[in-house]
Parts: structure tokens; sequence; C-alpha cells
């Protein structure tokens, strides 16, 4: 029986991915189509980034430092290296876990509420150095950022789709990868039970860090390819909002799973689209919000566990 | 030969000082059982021990290496293991994945290696076999405390530290608790027991040190506390 389970869920993996793969090929290069499916991917990388953060135990509530630590990096040294964008966002992305790290050393010994406040005041902190420095970020005004493919490139929408995509699927892999390993194994044990994981003669400190630099490097990732895919970048990508959409996501998807954050960027924002196609634009937050208060109460392990939902009331 | 030596060991909780001076040591292929009443710090000793705590001052010696302040996962693999008191587990992961992470340190953690503790520990548990695909938190207190105990095995430790294994136990499973040590003890599994129920411990012990408020104030063979005078009017009521 579970067996079956997983190959249902492989199976709608497989599919997706290659829709995701034709979509270009099936719908034409749909410009607004295709920049909808790449803040998609954006998101699918920067959540599931989060979300290996919180199977270590350790939810953060400013994410956004990193993403916007990410892209502010790329940015500055694509302008003045001349670097590509392509090989910047790894630099914001190193530089991103980096920082991860200094603050995953300050959290170490933080419960919950309390690493919940230091990692939410992080990303004011971020914000406020990012304005005070306007010879080097462009202070409240932002900096352009070099697109990731160049416009006067034909069709250059649909390689930077494809681009991303890979990215994508990427660092999926390397996410499952990394919770199938024994790193895995460490966190689950250690958001379990600390005391007893320390126990077994795992390595706490190290874990916590390295979920913490990981996590980090990947959500610098998305912030960089975000914002050489918008061209320009300004503080409000620390803004609260960029912090709590990955978990919005990874809790509507299926906390602590890999399908669970992609699935919940997909549906999340394929909605948010939709309503707003409707001239929803306000009301969609308390749309969105109800959306949210059902799943939690009606599906508490997320939009992927409707197969396992299904199979139970029809056995 | 001695296996684990403490000497002068002085551990605080910030500034309320719990342990003074504690001294003990146990031998190779022994069952030492650690008595005193709650709070006289027990707990503190074996926590201490497995590197969960730092002590202020006094020396650890495991095997005749230093072993004091070492972090947790440095003592797990140097071969001491403990099951904490109140049968903590992972209760949202399967039996047999709180199994494997028992054997979690590098000395234990080799396919092979886990699969010939995990044979062992099922011989012992034949229970766990059975439950192996169950949700720990959804067994028993009894079957948890089991889980607790077979999965610090799993590591393959030279010196296991039980933290109160009988408390909160029916009869029936009490006795089984002991029985299993005596068997590990036989099996070559050096034991350092921390007990209430005194009888059953003393009775199983080669020695004893009985610790009171932080201090370790009588030590004995097994038998010999049993009755003595002072053990007999604190412990056993009479
Ligand atoms: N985390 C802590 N912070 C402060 N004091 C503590 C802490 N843990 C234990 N203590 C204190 O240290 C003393 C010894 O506690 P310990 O748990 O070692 O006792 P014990 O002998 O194991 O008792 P019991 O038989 O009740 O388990 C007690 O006075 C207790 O209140
Ligand atoms: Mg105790």
């Amino acid at each position: 029986m579970k067996l079956d389970r997983i190959n249902i869920k492989t199976g709608i993996g497989i599919v997706s991915l290659i829709l995701a793969f034709i979509v270009p090929v099936i719908l034409g290069i749909n410009q607004y189509l295709l920049t909808v499916l790449i803040i998609t991917l954006v998101f699918i990388i920067y959540s599931s980034a989060w979300n290996l953060l919180a199977l270590s135990g350790q939810a953060s509530l400013g994410h956004a430092a990193f993403f916007g630590i990410g892209g502010y990096v790329s940015a500055i040294i694509t302008n003045s290296l001349g670097l590509p964008p392509i090989v910047a966002i790894f630099v914001g992305g190193f530089f991103a876990a980096f920082i991860g790290i200094l603050i995953g050393f300050t959290c170490i010994r933080m419960r919950e509420w309390f690493l919940a406040m230091v990692t939410f005041g992080f990303a004011i902190i971020a914000h406020t150095i990012t304005t005070e420095l306007p010879w080097l970020t462009g202070g409240w005004d932002g900096i352009p950022a070099k697109r990731l493919i160049s416009v006067t490139i034909t069709n250059y929408i649909m390689y930077e789709y494809y681009i991303m995509l890979l990215i994508a699927v990427a660092v999926v892999v390397i996410i499952y990868q990394l919770t199938k390993s024994r790193m895995g194994l460490a966190l689950e044990a250690i958001r379990e039970n600390e005391l007893e994981a320390k126990v077994m003669g795992i390595n706490v400190t190290k874990y916590k860090l390295m979920a913490f630099a990981v996590s980090a490097f990947f959500t610098g990732i998305a912030g960089a390819l975000e914002i050489h895919h918008f061209g320009y970048i300004t503080p409000e990508v620390y803004g609260m909002d960029i912090s709590f959409w990955p978990i919005i996501y990874s809790i509507s998807g299926g906390l602590f799973t890999i399908g669970g954050p992609i699935l919940g960027t997909i549906v999340i924002t394929f909605i948010w689209e939709i309503l707003r196609t409707f001239g929803l634009m306000y009301e969609r937050f308390i749309l969105i919000g109800v959306i949210l208060i059902l799943i939690v109460i009606f599906l508490p392990r997320g939009l992927v566990s409707i197969p396992e939902k299904i199979k139970r009331s029809h056995p | 030969m001695i296996m684990l030596e403490i000497k002068g060991l002085n551990v605080a909780y910030d500034k309320v000082q719990v342990l003074w001076d504690v001294s003990f040591n146990i031998n190779e292929g022994e069952i030492v059982t650690l008595l005193g009443s709650n709070g006289a710090g027990k707990s503190t000793t074996v926590k201490t021990i497995q590197g969960l705590l730092k002590s202020r001052s006094g020396s650890i010696r495991f095997m005749d290496k230093s072993i004091g302040g070492l972090p947790a996962y440095k003592v797990v693999a140097a071969g001491i293991s403990l099951v904490p008191e109140g049968r903590e587990i992972f209760p949202k992961m399967s039996v047999l994945e709180n199994l494997i992470l028992g054997a979690y340190v590098p000395r234990a953690r080799a396919k092979d290696l886990r699969d010939e503790s995990l044979d062992w520990v099922f011989k012992l548990f034949p229970k766990l076999e059975e439950r192996k695909k169950q949700l720990a938190g959804t067994m028993s207190g009894g079957e948890q405390q089991m889980l607790a105990i077979a999965r610090a095995l799993m590591s393959k430790p030279k010196l296991l530290m039980l933290d109160e294994p009988s408390l909160g136990l029916a009869p029936v499973l009490v006795l089984q608790v002991f029985d299993i040590i005596k068997k590990l003890n036989e099996e070559g599994v050096t034991i350092l027991l921390v007990e209430q129920n005194v009888h059953h411990a003393l009775g199983l012990s080669d020695r004893a040190y009985v610790l009171e408020k932080g201090r370790t104030i009588l030590e004995g063979k097994g038998f010999e506390l049993l009755s003595d005078k002072y053990v007999k009017e604190a412990y056993l009521g009479m």
C-alpha cells in the first residue's frame, strides 16, 4: 500500500515536470504566463529552502534577509565586476550562506519563539543596513541588476524560464537527497527531541548550522534569480511578506515534505493570479487567508496529503 | 580494571551548585548502582558523564582517557550510552527509525554492524520486532522504555547508563527490565544504574554508591548496603 502511494506521487511529479518543460511549446511564448511561472519557480526554490531549515526544528520568520542579501550581493557584483548573472547568483548564495551560519550561531540554543524573533529582527536589520548604505545599495531607490538573459535576445523570456526551471529542479533534487541522507535523519531527530538527538551521538550544533547554511544558500540564489529577472532590486525584497510567503506555501503544501513547498507555491500562486485577473486586488488577501485557514483545519498535513485522505475514505 | 573514574566532580546549574566533590569509579564488567533520594543529583551525575552538562571542576576518565568537557556526541562515540530518565524517544518516528538513530555514531553505523545490532536487540526485546513499523509514540509506556533501552544498545556501548529505567512500570515489567540488565551485563556490557527501586537494584549490583544532597556519602557491595543501617532507614523504610 505504501508502494503505490509513492508511485502516485512520483507519477504526479514526473507528469508535472514534463508539463513544465513543454509549457512554452504548447502555449507559445506568452510573456505574462512565463513571468508568473518564473516567479513560481523562484518561490519553489525559496520555499523548499525555508522548509529544509524548518525540518531541523528551526522556523525562521526572517528569511527575506537571505533572499535580499543574495539579491543585493549578486546585483552589486554583476554591476561592479561585470560578472555574468548566472555566476553571480552563486556568489550571492554563498554570501547568504555565510551570514546564515552567523545567524545560526546566535540561534543554536534558542527554541521556537526566540529563534523566530531573532530571525524576524534580522530581516529588519538587513533592511536598515541596506537603506543606510546608498553608495553601495542605492538606498531606498535600489539599484539596477543585469537581466539573466538580455532582453534584446528574441524569446529571452523563454530562455530565462528554462534556466529557472533547471535550477529549481537541481535545488529540489539536492534538497531531496539531503533529507534522505544521514543529515536528514539527524535534522528530523533534532526537531523531535534535541536532548535525545544529543544522546544518540548526533552533533547537534554542526547539523543545525549546516541546515542554516544550506537553507540560506538556496534562499540567496532564489533572491538573486528574482532580481535578475526583474532587472532591479530595492529594499522591498526584505519585506515581511517576502518572509511569510515561503511559510504559507510550505504549510499549505505540506510541512517537512519535498512536494509540499512545491505544490503549495504552485497552487497558492495560481489562485493569487486568477483572483487578480478577476480584478480582486485587495479582496484576494482575504480569500487567500480563508483558503489557508481551511487547509490548516481540514488538511493539517497540507495539500500533499490529499491522495492519502482520498485513499482512506475509499479503501 | 577501572573503566570509568570520576574524581572531585563539581556541577552547578547557573549559580546553584548541585554536585559537590563527587567521586566514584566503575570497573569493567560491573553493575554499579547510584542510589539517592529525589533531587540528590543522580540525573545530574549521569548527564555530566554523558557530556550533556559541563562540570565546574573535577575529572572524568573513561578507559584511560579524559572525557570531561567533551560534547555528548564524542562521549557516545567513545562508548558510553545513556537511557535518560522518563523514556525519551522520538515519538513521531517508527520503532525501526528510533533504533537506526541509536546506531548513529561512526562506530556502529555500518550497514552490516547495524543489522547485527538489530538482531541482537530484537532477540532481547522480541516485542520490538513485531512493532518495528509502529510509531514509537503510540506504544505503551513499558514498550517505550524497552525501546529506549534497545536504542541505547544500538550504539554498542561499553558502558550503559540507565536513569531510573523501572520508573512507572508495572511490577512484572520491572522484573523484566532488571532481567534484561542482568543479561546485558553477562554479555559484557558494564552498567551504571540509577535506581530508586533499592531492593531490586542492590540485589543485582556488584557495588553501589549513595548520593545525598550532591555528595557521595556511602559506598559498598550491593548486598552489604542492603543491610546497611542508613540505607535501611532512608530507602527501605525499616
Ligand atoms: N535544569 C536545571 N536547572 C536548575 N536546577 C536543576 C536543573 N535540573 C536539576 N536541577 C536541580 O538539581 C538538583 C539535582 O537534580 P537531579 O535531577 O540530578 O536529581 P535526581 O537525583 O536525579 O532526582 P530524581 O530522583 O527526582 O530524578 C535538584 O535540586 C534539582 O532541582
Ligand atoms: Mg533523576
